[in-house]
């Protein structure tokens, strides 16, 4: 649980007052469609093919945004809209871990102990991953949300690998 | 996809008894598939592996594990081919890829142990480990190669 958050500040500071209303922010205002993509995850049928999913709810929240805050260029715009996908990516995570890690724990303790250095290793190495695109701007391709949106990437991709452990236990 | 392979695995797992002859990897069906799917090597995985466990010996647990040995140490080499041109040159990139490839190595270690010790004691747990390990080895190579031709552009 790293970067987002400090730039996702700046941007928000960087919203010309006159944007109205006042005090709301784009961070806050930022609105993915959870159940489209709910909607879309399961139409795939899951698994990696899921990961078409990604990113298919972004313009439309960008859209809203700058419907709202006239003032919001498209980058500005984007990366709250990042941050809530990364939300609702995280939180899907989240959830299926807590399923898996309570199947494990009901199976033995060296199972649990297993899937926990996994994740923790997983989060290294996302970090990483996702700092090295920052670096290098997405290869020349991503600018300024090169990281985020490989951090939305990756958190996807774990919670569908792990919906396929899920099943597998099952 | 994955209890698909581990079902196959564990249908394919005859005891090894007689069987004398050594399955044989082809590294050319991988280069070829490569070729042809430049932007989408993902297909390619699993490939050379299926195809080895289709020769002679290929059929057994140590045949398998043989052949997904193989093909991961195919695309081992193609991933350590692009580390080095891509960390060739000194600074903080290069530093920065080493971290993230270090993070990887630590993740795919931890994550193949955790899928290979839901079957401890099967047949099936060195095979699984192993196919885990070729998959993510593959998948790695495939994302470096893919910033090699990124660089390129920029």
């Amino acid at each position: 649980m790293t970067s987002a958050r400090p730039k996702l500040l700046a941007i928000c500071l960087a919203v010309p007052l006159a944007a109205a209303p006042v005090g709301a922010m784009p961070a806050d205002q930022a609105d993915i469609d959870a159940p489209a993509l709910d909607a879309c995850i399961a139409q795939t049928g899951g698994g990696q093919s899921a990961m078409s999913c990604v990113g298919t709810t972004r313009d439309a929240c960008v859209a809203k945004l700058k419907a709202t805050y006239k003032d919001v260029g498209e980058v500005h715009g984007e990366m709250p809209c990042l941050g809530a996908e990364r939300d609702y990516w995280e939180g899907r995570l989240t959830d299926r871990y807590d399923r898996l890690m309570a199947i494990e724990q009901g199976r033995a303790a060296e199972r649990a102990e297993a899937l926990r250095q996994a994740e923790r290793a997983w989060i290294a190495f996302r970090d990483a991953l996702c700092s090295y695109d920052r670096i290098t701007n997405g290869h020349g391709t991503g600018g300024e949300t090169a990281e985020p949106i490989c951090l939305v990437r990756e958190t996807a991709r774990q919670s569908l690998i792990l919906d396929g452990y899920i099943a597998d236990r099952n | 996809m994955r209890s698909i392979l581990i079902a196959a695995l564990a249908l394919l797992a005859v005891p090894a008894s007689a069987q004398t002859a050594e399955p044989v990897h082809d590294d050319a069906l991988l280069t070829a598939c490569l070729a042809e799917n430049a932007e989408a090597g993902d297909v390619c995985i699993g490939r050379a592996s299926t195809a080895c466990m289709a020769t002679p010996g290929g059929d057994t647990t140590i045949g398998m594990s043989t052949c997904i040995a193989a093909e991961t140490a195919q695309w081992d080499g193609l991933l350590n081919d692009a580390y080095k041109e891509l960390t060739a040159e000194p600074g903080k990139r290069a530093d920065n890829l080493q971290a993230v490839q270090r993070s990887w190595i630590a993740f795919v270690d931890a994550a193949c142990a955790y899928e290979a010790g839901a079957y401890e004691g099967g047949t099936v747990a060195g095979s699984v480990g192993g196919a885990c390990k070729m998959t993510n080895t593959a998948r790695r190579a495939l994302d470096l190669r893919g910033y090699q031709q990124e660089g390129s552009v920029r």
